[in-house]
Protein backbone atom coordinates (compact mmCIF):
# COMPACT_ATOMS: atom_id res chain seq x y z
CA UNK A 1 0.00 0.00 0.00
CA UNK A 2 1.05 3.85 -0.54
CA UNK A 3 1.83 6.25 1.99
CA UNK A 4 -1.29 7.85 1.74
CA UNK A 5 -3.10 4.41 1.91
CA UNK A 6 -1.96 3.99 5.12
CA UNK A 7 -2.78 7.32 6.65
CA UNK A 8 -6.55 6.57 4.96
CA UNK A 9 -6.94 3.20 6.39
CA UNK A 10 -5.32 4.96 9.99
CA UNK A 11 -7.66 8.09 9.64
CA UNK A 12 -10.97 5.30 9.19
CA UNK A 13 -9.77 3.31 12.29
CA UNK A 14 -9.65 6.61 14.70
CA UNK A 15 -13.00 7.23 13.15
CA UNK A 16 -14.30 3.95 13.72
CA UNK A 17 -12.86 3.59 17.15
CA UNK A 18 -14.01 6.93 18.18
CA UNK A 19 -17.39 6.12 17.14
CA UNK A 20 -17.19 3.21 19.51
CA UNK A 21 -16.50 5.53 22.34
CA UNK A 22 -18.36 8.16 21.37
CA UNK A 23 -21.76 8.96 23.79
CA UNK A 24 -24.65 8.06 22.43
CA UNK A 25 -27.66 9.45 22.87
CA UNK A 26 -29.62 7.59 25.42
CA UNK A 27 -32.33 5.73 24.29
CA UNK A 28 -36.08 6.96 24.85
CA UNK A 29 -36.56 3.84 27.37
CA UNK A 30 -33.65 4.23 29.18
CA UNK A 31 -34.57 7.94 29.84
CA UNK A 32 -38.00 7.20 30.82
CA UNK A 33 -36.26 4.67 33.20
CA UNK A 34 -34.46 7.70 34.20
CA UNK A 35 -37.21 9.43 35.05
CA UNK A 36 -38.57 7.10 36.97
CA UNK A 37 -35.66 5.90 39.23
CA UNK A 38 -35.58 10.38 40.17
CA UNK A 39 -39.02 9.88 41.00
CA UNK A 40 -38.11 6.66 43.30
CA UNK A 41 -35.38 8.64 45.04
CA UNK A 42 -37.94 11.92 45.62
CA UNK A 43 -37.45 12.97 49.05
CA UNK A 44 -41.15 13.59 49.54
CA UNK A 45 -41.83 17.14 49.80
CA UNK A 46 -40.73 20.24 47.46
CA UNK A 47 -38.51 22.41 49.39
CA UNK A 48 -40.19 25.67 50.00
CA UNK A 49 -37.44 27.31 51.77
CA UNK A 50 -36.00 30.80 50.61
CA UNK A 51 -32.81 29.91 48.75
CA UNK A 52 -31.87 33.72 47.99
CA UNK A 53 -31.28 36.12 50.86
CA UNK A 54 -31.40 39.54 49.38
CA UNK A 55 -29.87 41.09 52.45
CA UNK A 56 -26.91 38.54 51.78
CA UNK A 57 -26.59 38.24 48.22
CA UNK A 58 -23.27 36.53 48.74
CA UNK A 59 -24.84 34.00 50.57
CA UNK A 60 -22.69 34.13 53.51
CA UNK A 61 -26.10 33.83 55.64
CA UNK A 62 -28.26 31.64 53.63
CA UNK A 63 -29.83 29.00 55.70
CA UNK A 64 -28.66 25.39 56.15
CA UNK A 65 -29.56 22.70 53.39
CA UNK A 66 -31.33 21.76 56.49
CA UNK A 67 -32.88 24.13 57.94
CA UNK A 68 -36.51 23.11 58.00
CA UNK A 69 -36.01 19.65 56.97
CA UNK A 70 -38.97 17.36 57.60
CA UNK A 71 -36.58 15.18 59.96
CA UNK A 72 -36.12 18.39 62.16
CA UNK A 73 -39.42 18.88 62.55
CA UNK A 74 -40.99 15.20 62.99
CA UNK A 75 -38.46 14.76 66.09
CA UNK A 76 -40.97 15.12 68.18
CA UNK A 77 -41.61 11.50 69.03
CA UNK A 78 -45.17 11.08 71.19
CA UNK A 79 -43.35 7.27 72.73
CA UNK A 80 -40.65 8.71 74.70
CA UNK A 81 -41.31 9.92 78.11
CA UNK A 82 -39.34 13.36 76.84
CA UNK A 83 -40.93 13.81 73.69
CA UNK A 84 -37.72 12.99 71.55
CA UNK A 85 -36.09 16.21 73.22
CA UNK A 86 -32.38 15.98 72.39
CA UNK A 87 -30.49 14.43 75.52
CA UNK A 88 -27.82 17.35 76.61
CA UNK A 89 -27.68 19.61 79.18
CA UNK A 90 -31.26 21.45 80.28
CA UNK A 91 -33.23 18.82 79.00
CA UNK A 92 -35.26 18.09 82.19
CA UNK A 93 -35.56 22.01 82.66
CA UNK A 94 -37.09 22.03 79.47
CA UNK A 95 -39.75 19.36 79.60
CA UNK A 96 -40.50 20.67 83.37
CA UNK A 97 -40.85 24.46 82.44
CA UNK A 98 -42.62 23.79 78.94
CA UNK A 99 -45.16 20.92 79.63
CA UNK A 100 -46.84 22.02 81.98
CA UNK A 101 -49.54 23.55 80.13
CA UNK A 102 -49.02 22.76 76.30
CA UNK A 103 -47.33 19.63 74.66
CA UNK A 104 -43.33 19.76 73.51
CA UNK A 105 -44.26 19.52 69.98
CA UNK A 106 -44.91 23.40 69.76
CA UNK A 107 -41.29 23.85 71.55
CA UNK A 108 -39.73 21.46 68.88
CA UNK A 109 -41.02 23.36 65.99
CA UNK A 110 -39.55 26.60 67.07
CA UNK A 111 -36.11 27.67 65.71
CA UNK A 112 -35.01 31.29 67.24
CA UNK A 113 -31.55 32.81 68.62
CA UNK A 114 -31.38 33.24 72.47
CA UNK A 115 -32.97 36.91 72.25
CA UNK A 116 -36.41 35.63 70.98
CA UNK A 117 -36.12 32.62 73.36
CA UNK A 118 -35.41 34.98 76.17
CA UNK A 119 -38.51 37.14 75.02
CA UNK A 120 -40.94 33.67 74.64
CA UNK A 121 -39.71 32.38 78.61
CA UNK A 122 -40.68 36.45 79.66
CA UNK A 123 -44.18 35.80 77.64
CA UNK A 124 -44.58 31.79 79.13
CA UNK A 125 -44.05 33.40 82.33
CA UNK A 126 -47.23 35.92 81.98
CA UNK A 127 -49.13 33.11 80.57
CA UNK A 128 -48.71 31.14 84.18
CA UNK A 129 -45.42 29.53 83.72
CA UNK A 130 -43.56 29.24 87.59
CA UNK A 131 -40.74 31.84 86.95
CA UNK A 132 -37.58 29.78 86.33
CA UNK A 133 -34.51 31.17 88.85
CA UNK A 134 -32.24 33.08 87.05
CA UNK A 135 -29.35 29.94 87.01
CA UNK A 136 -32.18 28.14 85.24
CA UNK A 137 -33.15 30.40 83.34
CA UNK A 138 -30.14 30.92 81.96
CA UNK A 139 -29.78 27.09 81.02
CA UNK A 140 -33.58 27.19 79.94
CA UNK A 141 -32.21 29.98 77.04
CA UNK A 142 -28.88 27.69 76.09
CA UNK A 143 -30.45 24.37 75.97
CA UNK A 144 -33.28 25.91 73.36
CA UNK A 145 -30.90 28.13 71.11
CA UNK A 146 -28.63 25.32 70.99
CA UNK A 147 -30.93 22.83 69.80
CA UNK A 148 -33.45 24.91 68.46
CA UNK A 149 -31.55 27.73 67.39
CA UNK A 150 -32.22 29.93 64.09
CA UNK A 151 -29.14 27.74 62.92
CA UNK A 152 -29.99 24.14 63.48
CA UNK A 153 -26.92 21.84 65.02
CA UNK A 154 -24.93 20.04 63.05
CA UNK A 155 -25.78 17.10 62.59
CA UNK B 1 -63.14 14.06 35.96
CA UNK B 2 -62.95 11.57 38.78
CA UNK B 3 -62.97 8.87 35.70
CA UNK B 4 -60.32 10.41 33.71
CA UNK B 5 -57.28 8.59 32.67
CA UNK B 6 -54.78 11.13 33.98
CA UNK B 7 -56.72 10.59 38.15
CA UNK B 8 -56.39 6.46 37.29
CA UNK B 9 -52.86 6.79 36.46
CA UNK B 10 -52.03 9.63 39.06
CA UNK B 11 -53.39 6.65 41.83
CA UNK B 12 -51.01 4.12 41.23
CA UNK B 13 -48.25 6.53 41.88
CA UNK B 14 -50.03 7.83 45.52
CA UNK B 15 -47.96 11.22 47.27
CA UNK B 16 -45.15 10.71 49.68
CA UNK B 17 -46.67 13.52 52.16
CA UNK B 18 -44.59 14.77 55.09
CA UNK B 19 -46.12 14.23 58.49
CA UNK B 20 -45.11 16.82 61.56
CA UNK B 21 -46.62 14.39 63.47
CA UNK B 22 -49.30 12.02 64.54
CA UNK B 23 -51.97 13.47 67.26
CA UNK B 24 -54.45 10.32 66.51
CA UNK B 25 -54.41 9.33 70.26
CA UNK B 26 -56.14 12.88 70.86
CA UNK B 27 -59.56 12.51 71.82
CA UNK B 28 -60.99 14.49 69.16
CA UNK B 29 -58.01 14.06 66.60
CA UNK B 30 -58.75 13.71 62.57
CA UNK B 31 -57.42 10.81 61.13
CA UNK B 32 -55.14 11.83 58.12
CA UNK B 33 -54.87 15.47 59.27
CA UNK B 34 -50.84 16.54 59.98
CA UNK B 35 -50.28 17.84 63.74
CA UNK B 36 -48.70 20.34 64.09
CA UNK B 37 -49.51 20.07 68.24
CA UNK B 38 -50.99 17.55 70.36
CA UNK B 39 -51.73 19.97 73.27
CA UNK B 40 -53.49 21.63 72.46
CA UNK B 41 -54.45 20.39 69.74
CA UNK B 42 -54.05 21.97 66.18
CA UNK B 43 -53.80 20.10 63.20
CA UNK B 44 -53.56 21.00 59.26
CA UNK B 45 -55.21 19.30 56.36
CA UNK B 46 -52.88 17.85 53.51
CA UNK B 47 -53.66 20.18 50.22
CA UNK B 48 -54.84 16.81 48.32
CA UNK B 49 -57.33 16.44 51.23
CA UNK B 50 -59.01 19.66 50.24
CA UNK B 51 -60.29 18.65 46.99
CA UNK B 52 -64.02 18.54 47.80
CA UNK B 53 -66.32 21.72 46.74
CA UNK B 54 -67.39 21.78 50.93
CA UNK B 55 -64.59 21.02 52.82
CA UNK B 56 -65.89 17.28 54.98
CA UNK B 57 -65.79 17.99 58.69
CA UNK B 58 -63.40 15.06 58.98
CA UNK B 59 -61.13 17.51 57.22
CA UNK B 60 -61.35 20.62 58.42
CA UNK B 61 -58.27 21.89 60.53
CA UNK B 62 -58.10 22.26 63.86
CA UNK B 63 -56.63 25.19 65.23
CA UNK B 64 -57.59 25.24 69.25
CA UNK B 65 -55.91 27.94 72.10
CA UNK B 66 -56.65 26.73 74.93
CA UNK B 67 -58.57 23.77 76.92
CA UNK B 68 -60.91 22.18 74.76
CA UNK B 69 -64.35 22.42 77.00
CA UNK B 70 -66.73 20.14 78.25
CA UNK B 71 -70.08 19.99 75.90
CA UNK B 72 -72.92 19.23 77.38
CA UNK B 73 -75.21 16.24 76.07
CA UNK B 74 -78.41 18.23 75.53
CA UNK B 75 -77.03 21.35 73.32
CA UNK B 76 -80.52 23.05 73.09
CA UNK B 77 -79.98 25.05 76.60
CA UNK B 78 -76.15 26.54 75.48
CA UNK B 79 -76.43 30.25 76.25
CA UNK B 80 -75.34 32.97 74.74
CA UNK B 81 -74.80 36.70 75.91
CA UNK B 82 -74.95 39.72 73.84
CA UNK B 83 -74.47 42.69 76.43
CA UNK B 84 -72.21 45.92 76.48
CA UNK B 85 -72.87 48.99 73.86
CA UNK B 86 -76.84 47.65 73.31
CA UNK B 87 -80.03 48.67 74.49
CA UNK B 88 -81.75 45.44 75.59
CA UNK B 89 -78.67 43.04 76.70
CA UNK B 90 -79.81 39.24 75.46
CA UNK B 91 -79.34 35.90 76.76
CA UNK B 92 -80.70 33.46 74.10
CA UNK B 93 -80.53 29.87 74.05
CA UNK B 94 -79.25 27.68 71.13
CA UNK B 95 -82.66 26.78 70.80
CA UNK B 96 -84.07 30.15 70.42
CA UNK B 97 -81.70 31.39 67.85
CA UNK B 98 -82.52 28.29 66.17
CA UNK B 99 -86.47 29.50 67.23
CA UNK B 100 -86.40 32.91 66.92
CA UNK B 101 -84.20 34.47 64.08
CA UNK B 102 -83.96 33.71 60.08
CA UNK B 103 -81.56 31.10 59.07
CA UNK B 104 -79.02 30.85 56.47
CA UNK B 105 -76.45 28.79 55.03
CA UNK B 106 -73.63 30.24 53.43
CA UNK B 107 -70.00 28.28 52.12
CA UNK B 108 -67.61 30.49 53.93
CA UNK B 109 -63.54 30.18 54.23
CA UNK B 110 -62.42 30.03 57.31
CA UNK B 111 -57.94 30.27 57.24
CA UNK B 112 -55.70 30.60 60.09
CA UNK B 113 -53.37 33.77 59.85
CA UNK B 114 -50.58 31.62 60.36
CA UNK B 115 -51.52 29.79 57.87
CA UNK B 116 -48.06 29.63 55.82
CA UNK B 117 -46.09 30.74 59.18
CA UNK B 118 -43.22 27.85 58.51
CA UNK B 119 -41.74 29.53 55.73
CA UNK B 120 -40.96 32.40 56.63
CA UNK B 121 -37.18 33.21 57.55
CA UNK B 122 -36.09 34.01 60.02
CA UNK B 123 -38.76 31.91 61.90
CA UNK B 124 -41.65 33.17 63.43
CA UNK B 125 -43.08 31.67 66.76
CA UNK B 126 -46.12 30.10 66.75
CA UNK B 127 -47.60 26.93 64.95
CA UNK B 128 -45.36 26.12 61.76
CA UNK B 129 -48.38 25.89 59.69
CA UNK B 130 -47.57 24.75 55.63
CA UNK B 131 -50.70 25.63 53.82
CA UNK B 132 -53.43 23.57 55.23
CA UNK B 133 -54.70 26.11 57.42
CA UNK B 134 -57.84 26.50 55.33
CA UNK B 135 -61.03 25.05 55.17
CA UNK B 136 -64.47 26.11 53.27
CA UNK B 137 -67.73 24.37 54.61
CA UNK B 138 -71.37 25.14 54.08
CA UNK B 139 -72.48 26.96 57.45
CA UNK B 140 -75.36 27.28 58.96
CA UNK B 141 -76.58 29.37 61.89
CA UNK B 142 -78.04 33.00 61.89
CA UNK B 143 -76.43 36.81 60.78
CA UNK B 144 -74.74 37.70 63.68
CA UNK B 145 -76.14 41.28 62.31
CA UNK B 146 -79.79 39.91 62.92
CA UNK B 147 -78.88 39.23 66.78
CA UNK B 148 -77.44 42.66 67.33
CA UNK B 149 -79.98 44.70 65.57
CA UNK B 150 -82.42 42.55 67.80
CA UNK B 151 -80.23 43.74 70.91
CA UNK B 152 -80.39 47.59 69.72
CA UNK B 153 -76.97 48.57 68.54
CA UNK B 154 -76.04 52.12 70.66
CA UNK B 155 -74.25 54.74 68.50
CA UNK B 156 -71.45 54.23 70.65
CA UNK B 157 -70.80 50.92 69.45
CA UNK B 158 -67.60 50.12 67.83
CA UNK B 159 -66.18 46.53 68.11
CA UNK B 160 -67.01 43.51 69.11
CA UNK B 161 -65.36 41.46 71.83
CA UNK B 162 -66.12 37.66 71.80
CA UNK B 163 -65.77 34.55 74.06
CA UNK B 164 -66.18 31.31 74.29
CA UNK B 165 -66.10 28.12 77.26
CA UNK B 166 -62.24 26.96 76.18
CA UNK B 167 -60.34 27.67 79.66
CA UNK B 168 -57.05 28.92 79.17
CA UNK B 169 -54.39 26.78 78.82
CA UNK B 170 -53.06 27.04 82.43
CA UNK B 171 -56.13 26.54 84.05
CA UNK B 172 -56.23 29.19 85.51
CA UNK B 173 -59.37 30.78 85.75
CA UNK B 174 -58.40 34.64 86.06
CA UNK B 175 -57.03 34.02 82.25
CA UNK B 176 -59.01 33.81 78.84
CA UNK B 177 -57.68 31.38 76.11
CA UNK B 178 -58.61 33.73 73.40
CA UNK B 179 -60.67 37.08 72.52
CA UNK B 180 -60.96 38.23 69.99
CA UNK B 181 -63.03 41.09 68.09
CA UNK B 182 -63.77 42.88 65.21
CA UNK B 183 -65.25 46.72 64.18
CA UNK B 184 -69.07 46.62 64.08
CA UNK B 185 -68.99 47.44 60.35
CA UNK B 186 -67.58 43.95 60.05
CA UNK B 187 -69.99 42.22 62.55
CA UNK B 188 -72.84 43.51 60.85
CA UNK B 189 -72.01 42.36 57.27
CA UNK B 190 -74.54 39.90 56.20
CA UNK B 191 -71.85 36.53 55.95
CA UNK B 192 -70.68 36.73 59.36
CA UNK B 193 -72.70 34.34 61.20
CA UNK B 194 -73.41 32.44 64.14
CA UNK B 195 -73.36 28.86 63.00
CA UNK B 196 -74.38 25.79 64.66
CA UNK B 197 -74.30 23.30 62.00
CA UNK B 198 -71.59 22.09 59.72
CA UNK B 199 -72.35 21.16 56.21
CA UNK B 200 -75.59 19.85 57.44
CA UNK B 201 -74.70 18.33 60.76
CA UNK B 202 -73.37 19.35 63.68
CA UNK B 203 -70.00 20.32 63.29
CA UNK B 204 -67.32 18.37 65.85
CA UNK B 205 -66.45 19.72 69.18
CA UNK B 206 -62.92 20.41 67.67
CA UNK B 207 -64.44 23.29 65.45
CA UNK B 208 -66.57 24.60 68.13
CA UNK B 209 -69.92 22.36 68.53
CA UNK B 210 -72.02 24.00 69.63
CA UNK B 211 -72.15 27.24 68.97
CA UNK B 212 -69.12 29.39 67.00
CA UNK B 213 -68.96 32.86 65.18
CA UNK B 214 -67.82 32.69 61.16
CA UNK B 215 -66.43 35.83 59.89
CA UNK B 216 -65.10 35.03 56.77
CA UNK B 217 -62.00 36.38 55.13
CA UNK B 218 -60.86 38.12 58.08
CA UNK B 219 -58.38 35.79 60.45
CA UNK B 220 -59.96 32.51 61.56
CA UNK B 221 -59.00 33.56 65.40
CA UNK B 222 -62.12 36.10 64.80
CA UNK B 223 -64.23 32.81 64.64
CA UNK B 224 -64.37 32.34 68.29
CA UNK B 225 -65.00 28.71 68.94
CA UNK B 226 -67.64 27.56 71.77
CA UNK B 227 -69.36 31.45 71.72
CA UNK B 228 -70.91 32.17 74.74
CA UNK B 229 -70.84 35.75 74.81
CA UNK B 230 -70.61 39.07 72.36
CA UNK B 231 -69.66 41.49 74.52
CA UNK B 232 -70.09 45.34 71.88
CA UNK B 233 -67.77 47.61 72.91
CA UNK B 234 -66.98 51.23 72.81
CA UNK B 235 -63.30 51.00 72.09
CA UNK B 236 -61.43 49.00 69.71
CA UNK B 237 -61.01 45.27 71.80
CA UNK B 238 -58.43 44.69 74.15
CA UNK B 239 -59.61 40.74 74.71
CA UNK B 240 -56.44 38.09 75.21
CA UNK B 241 -54.20 37.92 71.92
CA UNK B 242 -56.09 41.20 70.40
CA UNK B 243 -52.43 42.26 70.61
CA UNK B 244 -51.11 39.20 68.77
CA UNK B 245 -52.45 39.23 65.62
CA UNK B 246 -50.66 41.71 64.04
CA UNK B 247 -48.94 43.15 61.26
CA UNK B 248 -46.20 45.76 60.89
CA UNK B 249 -47.41 49.80 59.87
CA UNK B 250 -44.86 49.13 57.40
CA UNK B 251 -42.84 46.79 55.34
CA UNK B 252 -39.55 45.81 57.60
CA UNK B 253 -36.70 44.29 56.95
CA UNK B 254 -36.45 40.11 57.94
CA UNK B 255 -35.49 40.21 61.47
CA UNK B 256 -36.59 43.87 62.40
CA UNK B 257 -38.25 44.22 66.32
CA UNK B 258 -41.03 46.32 65.59
CA UNK B 259 -42.23 48.01 68.32
CA UNK B 260 -45.70 47.28 69.14
CA UNK B 261 -46.67 50.88 69.09
CA UNK B 262 -46.12 50.12 64.89
CA UNK B 263 -48.28 47.10 65.03
CA UNK B 264 -51.33 47.05 63.25
CA UNK B 265 -54.64 44.70 63.59
CA UNK B 266 -54.94 42.44 61.19
CA UNK B 267 -58.14 42.63 59.09
CA UNK B 268 -58.80 41.31 55.57
CA UNK B 269 -56.92 38.51 54.62
CA UNK B 270 -54.65 37.83 51.25
CA UNK B 271 -55.73 36.44 48.02
CA UNK B 272 -54.43 33.00 48.17
CA UNK B 273 -54.69 29.67 46.17
CA UNK B 274 -54.44 25.66 46.80
CA UNK B 275 -53.77 22.43 44.19
CA UNK B 276 -55.70 19.95 45.12
CA UNK B 277 -55.09 17.54 42.27
CA UNK B 278 -52.81 16.43 41.39
CA UNK B 279 -51.39 15.18 44.52
CA UNK B 280 -48.00 16.25 45.31
CA UNK B 281 -45.35 13.41 44.41
CA UNK B 282 -47.74 12.02 41.81
CA UNK B 283 -46.61 9.83 38.74
CA UNK B 284 -48.44 10.51 35.40
CA UNK B 285 -48.00 9.29 32.01
CA UNK B 286 -46.65 11.18 29.51
CA UNK B 287 -48.69 11.69 26.42
CA UNK B 288 -51.92 14.10 26.76
CA UNK B 289 -53.29 16.51 29.08
CA UNK B 290 -52.97 16.74 32.74
CA UNK B 291 -55.44 17.97 35.05
CA UNK B 292 -55.21 20.41 37.98
CA UNK B 293 -57.65 21.74 39.85
CA UNK B 294 -58.19 23.51 43.45
CA UNK B 295 -59.38 26.57 44.98
CA UNK B 296 -59.03 30.59 45.28
CA UNK B 297 -60.12 32.73 47.76
CA UNK B 298 -59.54 36.18 49.07
CA UNK B 299 -60.72 38.16 52.03
CA UNK B 300 -63.03 41.33 51.60
CA UNK B 301 -61.42 41.78 47.64
CA UNK B 302 -62.75 39.34 45.82
CA UNK B 303 -60.69 36.44 43.55
CA UNK B 304 -60.46 37.89 39.56
CA UNK B 305 -58.76 34.73 38.28
CA UNK B 306 -55.77 32.31 38.88
CA UNK B 307 -52.92 31.16 36.46
CA UNK B 308 -51.12 27.71 36.35
CA UNK B 309 -47.45 26.92 35.28
CA UNK B 310 -45.71 23.95 34.95
CA UNK B 311 -42.39 25.61 33.90
CA UNK B 312 -41.07 27.53 37.23
CA UNK B 313 -43.17 30.36 36.49
CA UNK B 314 -41.72 30.91 32.97
CA UNK B 315 -45.38 30.78 30.84
CA UNK B 316 -48.43 30.79 32.89
CA UNK B 317 -51.91 29.75 31.55
CA UNK B 318 -54.99 31.23 32.32
CA UNK B 319 -57.32 28.50 34.59
CA UNK B 320 -60.96 28.27 34.39
CA UNK B 321 -62.80 29.48 37.56
CA UNK B 322 -66.42 28.92 38.39
CA UNK B 323 -68.49 31.13 40.39
CA UNK B 324 -68.57 31.59 44.19
CA UNK B 325 -71.56 29.74 45.29
CA UNK B 326 -71.71 32.97 47.62
CA UNK B 327 -69.61 35.55 48.57
CA UNK B 328 -66.54 34.38 50.78
CA UNK B 329 -66.41 30.67 49.57
CA UNK B 330 -63.45 29.30 47.61
CA UNK B 331 -64.04 28.85 44.04
CA UNK B 332 -62.71 25.86 42.13
CA UNK B 333 -60.08 26.19 39.80
CA UNK B 334 -59.34 24.04 36.85
CA UNK B 335 -56.51 23.83 34.04
CA UNK B 336 -55.18 21.20 31.95
CA UNK B 337 -51.73 21.64 31.09
CA UNK B 338 -49.09 19.25 28.52
CA UNK B 339 -46.09 18.29 30.05
CA UNK B 340 -43.55 18.29 26.87
CA UNK B 341 -41.32 15.70 27.29
CA UNK B 342 -40.98 12.78 30.92
CA UNK B 343 -39.13 14.57 33.83
CA UNK B 344 -40.21 16.29 36.53
CA UNK B 345 -42.36 19.25 37.02
CA UNK B 346 -43.54 21.60 39.82
CA UNK B 347 -47.52 22.74 39.34
CA UNK B 348 -47.36 26.63 40.54
CA UNK B 349 -51.07 28.12 40.79
CA UNK B 350 -51.09 31.33 41.18
CA UNK B 351 -54.44 34.09 42.20
CA UNK B 352 -55.12 37.20 41.26
CA UNK B 353 -57.65 39.63 43.58
CA UNK B 354 -60.13 41.97 41.77
CA UNK B 355 -57.36 44.46 42.78
CA UNK B 356 -54.78 43.21 40.72
CA UNK B 357 -52.68 41.99 43.37
CA UNK B 358 -51.49 38.44 43.12
CA UNK B 359 -50.01 35.55 45.10
CA UNK B 360 -46.39 36.06 45.08
CA UNK B 361 -43.54 33.23 44.25
CA UNK B 362 -41.82 33.38 47.92
CA UNK B 363 -43.12 34.74 51.15
CA UNK B 364 -44.11 38.18 51.01
CA UNK B 365 -43.11 40.91 53.44
CA UNK B 366 -41.60 39.34 56.68
CA UNK B 367 -43.53 40.12 59.96
CA UNK B 368 -42.83 39.59 63.80
CA UNK B 369 -45.38 36.89 64.53
CA UNK B 370 -45.43 34.84 60.68
CA UNK B 371 -48.78 36.03 59.42
CA UNK B 372 -50.56 36.40 55.70
CA UNK B 373 -48.27 34.43 53.89
CA UNK B 374 -49.77 34.32 50.90
CA UNK B 375 -46.77 32.69 48.49
CA UNK B 376 -47.91 30.36 45.67
CA UNK B 377 -48.74 26.66 46.61
CA UNK B 378 -46.76 24.08 44.32
CA UNK B 379 -47.13 20.21 44.08
CA UNK B 380 -44.35 18.00 42.39
CA UNK B 381 -45.34 15.92 39.54
CA UNK B 382 -43.26 12.92 37.46
CA UNK B 383 -44.16 12.68 34.18
CA UNK B 384 -42.98 9.33 33.51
Amino acid sequence: MKRGDWIALACAGLVVGALAFWPQDATREERAERVVAMADKWAGEIAFEPSYDALAPSGEALPAASAFSPAAVSSFDPSDPYSGLPRNDGYELVAGYCSGCHSLQIVMQQRHDARTWDGLLTFMVSQGMPAPEAAERANLISYLSRNFGAQPPAP
Amino acid sequence: MSGSPTRRALLAGGAALPLVGTAEAQEGAKAGLAALGDRPLVQETPPHLLDEEATPAARFFVRNNGQVPEIPAAVEGWRLRIDGEVERPLDLTLAQLKRDFESATLRLVIECAGNGRRFFRPAASGNQWTFGGVGCADWTGVRLRDVLQRAGVKRSAVYTGHYGADAHLSGDPQKTAISRGVPIAKALEAHTLIAWAMNGADMPVMNGHPLRLIVPGWPGSCSQKWLTRIWVRDREHDGEKMAQYRMPAYPVAPGTEVPESDMEIIESMPVKSLITFPPTGARVRFGGALDVRGHAWSGDVEVAHVDVSIDFGATWTRASLAPAANRYAWRRFRASVRPPEQGYYEIWARATDAQGRAQPASPPGWNPHGYCNNQQHRVAVFVT
